[in-house]
């Protein structure tokens, strides 16, 4: 297969799939190849699953034979983050405690997208635990640090890393990540890949590990935006067995989606500049003229001062440590390799109530204060991350911060305040830094807007070429 | 028990300027303090932000 097939969106493949000039079975065959091939070198993969992928690739081909097309995503391989359990197979949580742990059922996402007639082809690569203690290496994993694609000197970021590192590296075409605070956007951004993640309760959590059960989310890394609409469709929807579900539905159809010339965006210039690295700050103002361009209103706006990351961390080091009590005091819990992550599961288990209670009750302040910004704006923009991808070996908590000791915070605290007001976010990578790393920015938009969120990214990338380059590998 | 003031949003972005501490490397035990620490600036920087009496926790999330 060339290496152009291995790079087209899913809605190509489709295409190929649907009138027979291509196999599902070859497609996963050159996914399987390419997995077993690159996955090693980058740390990316968890379980390759050649068997049964093939099976459900033989079955998608049948189906197509019979002209039953039951979605786009109908013979298309795909990878799931190591914490979504497929029945049979191991699911690791990416922390060696749990390298034997088999479950005998299906996670939502994963039956949902069985259900499409995608082909699940491996199981990737995750930062332990999904970083819920709050690791200090990339090698906080059971599978060692995972690589970026663009440079195996970088970190791929966390905690969804596999994710990010297959889709960028052309192993699957499309991924399945999840956030709590960071781990879609980060591996997406240090990738130069488009990742979405979804409001709080658009996507069951079952049968995923859980972190936190007030913030994480579940969502697709893709190679577009279009792409991650594709996904989003058929991985939404009221699911009785998560909690926290909402009910509602993801529609697709772009012709639905806001006029961009009605959009309001908020940015504050000062995350495009002082508050971003040096290295990346010529892409980020080439990107933002971009956006200029396409036609909705810049408006500058900041978020209200609030101590959003202080909040977001006390909960998920509470809930965290709660969820996770019984490895933490067992003997098995000295099989991670962080130290600092193990230090911050043991010290959650010490919060009193009083400190939970108050952030979530500035949790809920927080909620307030961004829904009176929407009523000004209609999504906030400002770099995915401030900086591209970090060193493979480098502590990350000592990494210097852009812009830290600036009083005016313009939104960099927007990725801790949309995860705390479980808001929906797309990654769209927007060039590149002068050390040659990708680099992105993020949208947020209201509660359960990811129509608009999907529509303007598929504009912009209409104007732009930066996800469509490809690694070196 | 410590008594914490509330600050203004004014004073409260100043603080929350100074940024953390950021510690060097440490043994496990001096990791484990660390994390304790680290633990009880953030309660006490929550501490000092003001929210309404009347203002219930976010206990039953939605968006």
């Amino acid at each position: 297969m060339t290496d152009d097939l291995h790079y087209a969106p899913i809605s190509e493949l489709a295409g190929l799939l649907k009138t027979r000039k291509m196999s599902s079975l070859e497609l996963t065959r050159a996914c399987l190849a390419r997995l077993e091939k690159l996955g090693p070198q980058y740390n990316a993969v968890a379980t390759l699953m050649a068997k049964p992928a093939e099976k459900q690739a033989k079955e998608a081909d049948d189906l197509f034979k019979r002209d039953r097309v039951r979605s786009p995503l109908q013979g298309i391989p795909y990878g799931a983050k190591d914490l979504l359990a497929a029945a049979g197979i191991p699911t690791t949580w990416g922390a060696a405690p749990y390298k034997s742990q088999v479950f005998d059922y299906d996670s939502t996402v994963v039956k949902r997208l069985q259900k499409t007639g995608a082909v699940l082809v491996a199981k990737l690569a995750m930062i332990e635990l999904a970083g819920g203690g709050g690791y200090r290496y990339p090698s906080a994993s059971l599978f060692g640090p995972c690589k970026n694609p663009w440079n195996p000197g970088h970190w791929a970021g966390g905690s969804s890393s596999g994710s990010g590192a297959a889709v960028s590296a052309a192993m699957v075409p499309f991924a399945i990540g999840s956030e709590t605070w960071g781990s879609i956007l980060t591996p997406a951004s240090y990738c130069g890949i488009t990742g979405l993640r979804p409001t709080y309760g658009l996507v069951s959590r079952y049968g995923a590990m859980a972190l936190s059960w007030t913030m994480d989310k579940i969502g697709p890394l893709c190679r577009s935006a279009e792409d991650c609409g594709l996904v989003l469709k058929e991985i939404a929807g009221k699911d009785s067995q998560d909690p926290a579900s909402s009910g509602k539905s993801f529609y697709y159809p772009i012709e639905y989606g806001r006029p961009l010339t009605e959009l309001r965006i908020g940015y504050h210039p000062i995350d495009f500049g002082d508050r971003a690295a040096e290295s990346a700050r010529p892409a980020f103002a080439a990107a933002l003229d971009v956006f200029r361009k396409l036609g909705p209103r810049l408006v500058e706006m900041a978020l209200p001062v609030m101590p959003y990351r202080e909040v977001a961390g006390t909960i998920i080091q509470a809930e965290g440590s709660s969820i996770f009590e019984p490895l933490i005091r067992g003997p098995k819990f000295d099989e991670m390799p962080d130290e600092r992550q193990k230090a911050g599961l043991r010290a959650g288990l010490e919060m009193p109530a009083r400190d939970y209670l108050q952030a979530m009750r500035v949790r809920r302040l927080v909620q307030e204060e961004l829904r009176k910004v929407f009523t000004r704006v209609d999504l906030i923009l400002s770099p995915a991350t401030p900086s591209p991808a970090s060193g493979i070996d480098e502590a990350l908590d000592r990494r210097p911060t852009p812009g830290e000791k600036l009083a005016q915070r313009g939104n960099t605290d927007l990725g801790a305040a949309g995860n705390l007001a479980g808001l929906p976010a797309i990654c769209l990578p927007c060039g590149f830094s002068t050390t040659s790393l990708p680099v992105a920015l993020q949208l947020v938009g209201r509660p359960f807007d990811e129509l608009t969120l999907v529509t303007i990214g598929r504009e912009f990338q209409k104007q732009t070429d930066w996800h469509r380059r490809r690694p070196p590998v | 028990m410590t008594r914490t003031k509330t600050l203004s949003r004014r004073s409260f972005g100043r603080l929350l300027a100074a940024g953390p501490m950021i510690p060097q490397t440490l043994s496990r035990d001096e990791e484990l303090r660390a994390a304790h620490q680290r633990r009880v600036s953030t309660a006490e920087t929550l501490a000092r932000f003001q929210v309404p009496m009347a203002t219930e926790p976010a206990s039953v999330f939605r968006p």
